[in-house]
């Protein structure tokens, strides 16, 4: 590429990690503002569930909610992680760059292709299929068409990151000294690379029943949400929000000044990744016992408790053995990080209950509770993550107070919407999954007051998230030069900090 | 000695191999079935042992190699060279614009999938011909340490073969999309848009051929647009299908008539 | 001319075949899920009684010339990496080549067979599973046979050697992987039917 080209050449022609790194969040942060966004609508709905009175039927509401999780999973959470890691990762370990740069490009643009479709699929009266099958077929096509290569845009810029934790270490450094969040990004990876496969097979055979002349039986719209809707519950969350782990454990020891016990928590977060292999729990082809309530899956929600203990015993360690007085300068991160263990903790908890037969929470609200803690757990982690590393990725210094009123907006607001779902669970609202509006649970006074919580509870999250954007395009705007190791930190990624702007 | 990627992947490996035995038995596998893959009796569920064993021999592979390649560490790599030091994990790449046109062609060939065989090829010779690109740029950043000279190796190679190639695409596009525009117009209004373009054109090119300083990327920009129009006209078109054609006499062999919508 | 120039930067090894090792687990997932789908609904509906494939449409013959076809291809993928380890390039052109031959052979014998079964993709469940994971597969060949066309291209070029050979290696890894997986379908779909 000669020296002069324009500003627009460069921005598509770019392989450098740093710049993808801004792509992929700027990008992300759009995607969970219109995924809170569209739960948001959804739940403005529930507020009256006798009767649709905002929005034309339940097939609409329907895609409005399945757009909520599809978007703040496969539109936010892994995105953002991505773009953290294509930044980070490559410093941690001494890599002069990431391994495959022009692959990481392609796969942020069939990622943001891809995303651009699954909207437009979702816009033109799409989705992912709905219970009173009353949408068009070809706009639910193009829909599961964008999840593919939104599928695939991951998975090629996570072989990247992976590789570069692989193979792209420096002398000296095996693969047993790498920092906390490559190391998570290792595990949380790999796992995804075993699982996201198995969502696009399942998504294939939907796509080509669903072409067919008529649908035999997986292209059926009222059946398509059932069979990918194991990639948005309880256990498969987890590897979502598995890099969380990796970023306390990067933060917390360093704020505090002491040691991490890096064996316990490497084997929490291998614990974690494997309890969180979800492509088994496929409920839609149950025949007897349901998955969900047979020994393996119980074992595995109680497992994933114990792996959370494990993990918050290695950096109590830490806080024990920390420096009495912190510094004030990290508190940002250092309290998120602590609020988003807190709601990662929770999640476990309420995923253990889920798994509980005689508490009688299966196909309840519950469920939804358990993936809002635990994705809210990685969004939050996440701002902790962005105020930490926040200078490397964006060459400037990070300001630290509205990361704090992000992280906060989207605890307290996604914290709310759980807790009053998993209330609403115990009183046996439904999960919507696959159901039409007026079986969705019995209308109380109770539940009436918590839908209402749950809509304040997303207003508020839908303002951290409009927070978060608007704070990091101030950020990027900012002339104030990035600082090369502001926490002291002694992992590689503090070592050459200074050309990074 | 086992390396530490190799024990991970393999702890998994293992782990998945013990959990699908467990689900297997405890979801209505017998005896022997889940130790013999359902050779020898039921598996139980079969989504979760198969998945199951499936994650235990991707990750059996996965601990294989990072055993074969002792983790591909910096040092086993310098080893293997028999140098003191590996040399960098990445070269440096430059900006490329491979990824974003592959990335819009795989949109396209997607979306051909839903919408018209056509699109779908389309998309499909945009990434082949990415492909084949992506590969000689890189086989030319190999060739010497001079970024410059590999660019004009690369350019020497490839030129002679991409314009012509892209010339004839872009003529047959041109032509095509022309075609569509003109048969879905009624008999007079292919006339007029026959004229009125090609005046436009006419016009256009001595304007600019009067305007000796007209900035380079105006013109790329004006030249781009009416490019995209004509595509998107000729797409409209087609979708809107050609005038109907009637036939004097009904045999095949008899005058073609034309008639408006 | 070209003397004058500074050597190219060493590449380091590993890395592209560290990236396919992960390619390739990912498609053995994709694989393995639809498998389990398949036994699952296959097992299903031959404990209800009722038909799976329709007596006789499955014809073992075609699938077991494929698999001969693709086990053949993974010998010659072998020669290929064994040639190119031993810098004899004459003979890694010619394995490559026939190697890519043999995957597009496995194309026109797949697609033959889809014309001549004469089972409609929406005629039951069995059917749908046949033709996405066939034709899957038939992807993962298409793209294994891309593959070895731009190493063919590389492979004129010179860059690879005993010393480089990753490109080599790992797309033998991902072939030996497209013979693997063919194998399951052939035990799972053209024999256990």
């Amino acid at each position: 590429m000669s020296e002069n080209t324009t500003v627009i050449e460069r921005a598509v022609t770019t392989t450098d990690p740093a710049l993808l790194s801004r792509y992929w969040i700027g990008a992300a942060g759009l995607g969970l503002f219109l995924s809170i966004g569209v739960g948001f609508l959804a739940a403005l709905e529930r507020l009256d569930l006798s009767t649709a009175s905002i929005f034309d039927g339940a097939d609409v509401i329907f895609q409005l909610w399945s757009a909520h999780r599809v978007g703040l999973v496969l539109l936010a959470v892994l995105p953002l992680i991505l773009g953290l890691a294509t930044a980070v990762v490559p410093r941690q370990v001494g890599a002069s760059s990431l391994v495959f740069p022009r692959m990481a490009a392609a796969g942020f643009w069939v990622w943001l292709f891809g995303a651009a479709i699954t909207v437009t699929g979702f816009a033109v009266d799409g989705g992912v299929g709905a219970p009173g099958a009353t949408s068009q077929t070809q706009a639910v096509a193009i829909t599961l068409v964008g999840i593919m290569m939104v599928l695939l845009g991951i998975g090629a810029t996570t072989i990247c990151v992976l590789t570069t934790v692989v193979a792209g270490r420096s002398s000296g450094m095996s693969l047993g000294d790498v920092p906390a969040f490559s190391w998570s990004m290792l595990v949380a990876g790999t796992m995804w690379m075993l699982t996201l496969p198995v969502l696009m097979g399942n998504l294939l055979l939907v796509y080509v029943d669903l072409r067919g002349r008529s649908a035999v039986r997986f292209g059926a719209e009222e059946a398509i949400w059932e069979q990918l809707s194991w990639a948005f519950t309880n256990p498969q969350v987890y590897l979502w929000a598995l890099p969380l782990l990796g970023i306390v454990a990067d933060i917390i020891p360093v704020s505090v000044k002491a040691k991490l016990n890096t064996n316990r928590m490497f084997g929490a977060i291998c614990l974690l990744g494997f309890v969180g292999f979800g492509a088994y729990a496929q409920t839609y082809f149950d025949l007897g016992t349901p998955v969900r309530q047979e020994a393996f899956s119980v074992v595995a929600a109680f497992v994933a408790v114990l792996a959370m203990l494990m993990a918050l015993g290695a950096l109590a360690g830490s806080l024990r053995n920390g420096a009495k007085e912190t510094d004030a300068s990290s508190a940002t991160p250092l309290v998120l990080a602590m609020l988003s263990l807190l709601l990662l903790l929770v999640g476990t908890v309420v995923g253990a209950l889920n798994a509980v037969e005689s508490l009688d929470l299966a196909g309840t609200s519950a469920i939804g509770a358990q993936m809002i803690f635990t994705l809210a757990a990685m969004l939050v982690g996440m701002v902790a993550g962005l105020s930490w590393w926040g200078d490397l990725v964006a060459g400037r210094a990070t300001p630290q107070r509205p990361l704090l009123i992000t992280g906060l907006l989207l605890t307290l607001g996604l914290g709310l919407v759980g807790v009053a779902d998993l209330i609403n669970g115990f009183n046996g609202l439904n999960d919507f999954t696959g159901a039409v509006l007026s079986e969705a649970g019995n209308s109380g006074s109770a539940v009436d007051t918590l839908n209402l919580i749950v809509v304040i509870g997303l207003g508020m999250a839908l303002v951290g998230a409009l927070n978060g954007m608007i704070s990091g395009c101030q950020h990027l705007r900012s002339s104030e030069p990035a600082v090369a190791n502001p926490w002291g930190g002694t992992t590689l990624e503090w070592s050459d900090n200074e050309g990074s702007a | 000695m086992l390396t530490k990627g190799t024990k991970f992947w393999l702890a998994l490996c293992l782990a998945a191999m013990v959990a699908a035995a467990f689900a297997g038995y405890t979801t209505g596998g017998d005896e022997t079935g889940p130790l013999t893959l359902g050779w020898k009796g039921a598996v139980g569920n079969h989504i979760v042992y198969g998945t199951l064993m499936m994650m235990s021999a991707a990750t059996g592979l996965l601990a294989m190699l990072a055993s074969a390649f002792r983790d591909a560490d910096a040092d086993a790599v310098a080893q293997l060279l028999e140098t003191e030091d590996a040399p960098d994990a990445q070269i440096k790449t430059g900006p490329s614009v491979w990824p974003v046109i592959g990335a819009a062609g795989f949109a396209v060939m997607m979306l051909g999938l839903v919408l018209h065989p056509a699109v779908f090829v389309a998309g499909l010779l945009i990434v082949v011909a990415m492909g084949i690109e992506w590969t000689m740029t890189n086989w030319s950043e190999k060739l010497t340490g001079d970024p410059v000279r590999n660019r004009e190796m690369r350019e020497n190679l490839l030129r002679p073969i991409e314009i012509p190639l892209l010339s004839l695409v872009g003529i047959g596009v041109l032509v095509l999309a022309v075609s569509r525009i003109l048969l879905a117009s009624s008999v007079n209004g292919a006339v007029i848009v026959a004229t009125v373009v090609g005046v436009g054109i006419f016009a256009l090119a001595f304007f600019v051929s009067t305007r000796p300083t007209l900035p380079r990327a105006l013109l790329q920009g004006v030249l781009a647009l009416g490019f995209v129009a004509i595509i998107v006209g000729g797409i409209v078109a087609a979708a809107n299908g050609e005038r109907e054609f009637h036939q004097k006499g009904g045999t095949s062999n008899d005058t073609l008539v034309e008639t408006d919508h | 001319m070209i003397t004058t120039a500074p050597v190219a930067p060493a590449n380091r090894p590993r890395t592209l075949m560290v990236g396919t090792m992960f390619a390739t687990s990912a498609a053995l997932m994709f694989f393995g899920g639809l498998f389990s789908i398949y036994l699952s609904v296959r097992s299903d509906t031959l404990a209800w009684g009722a038909e799976w494939f329709p007596e006789g449409a499955i014809s073992l013959l075609p699938g077991g010339m494929n698999m001969a076809t693709m086990a053949l291809s993974a010998v010659t993928m072998a020669w290929a990496v064994y040639s190119i380890l031993n810098n004899d390039r004459v003979h890694a052109y010619l394995a490559i080549l026939v190697t890519g031959i043999l995957g597009v052979a496995v194309i026109n014998q797949t697609a033959f067979y889809f014309m001549d079964i004469a089972i409609p993709v929406d005629y039951n469940e069995a059917a749908v599973l046949f033709y996405v994971i066939i034709g899957a597969h038939l992807v993962m060949v298409g793209l294994g046979v891309f593959w070895l066309g731009l190493l063919l291209l590389r492979t004129l070029g010179g860059q690879d050697t005993a010393q480089h050979r990753d490109l080599v290696s790992s797309a033998a890894l991902y072939w030996y992987a497209t013979v693997a997986v063919y194998s399951f379908i052939w035990l799972f779909i053209y024999i256990g039917k």
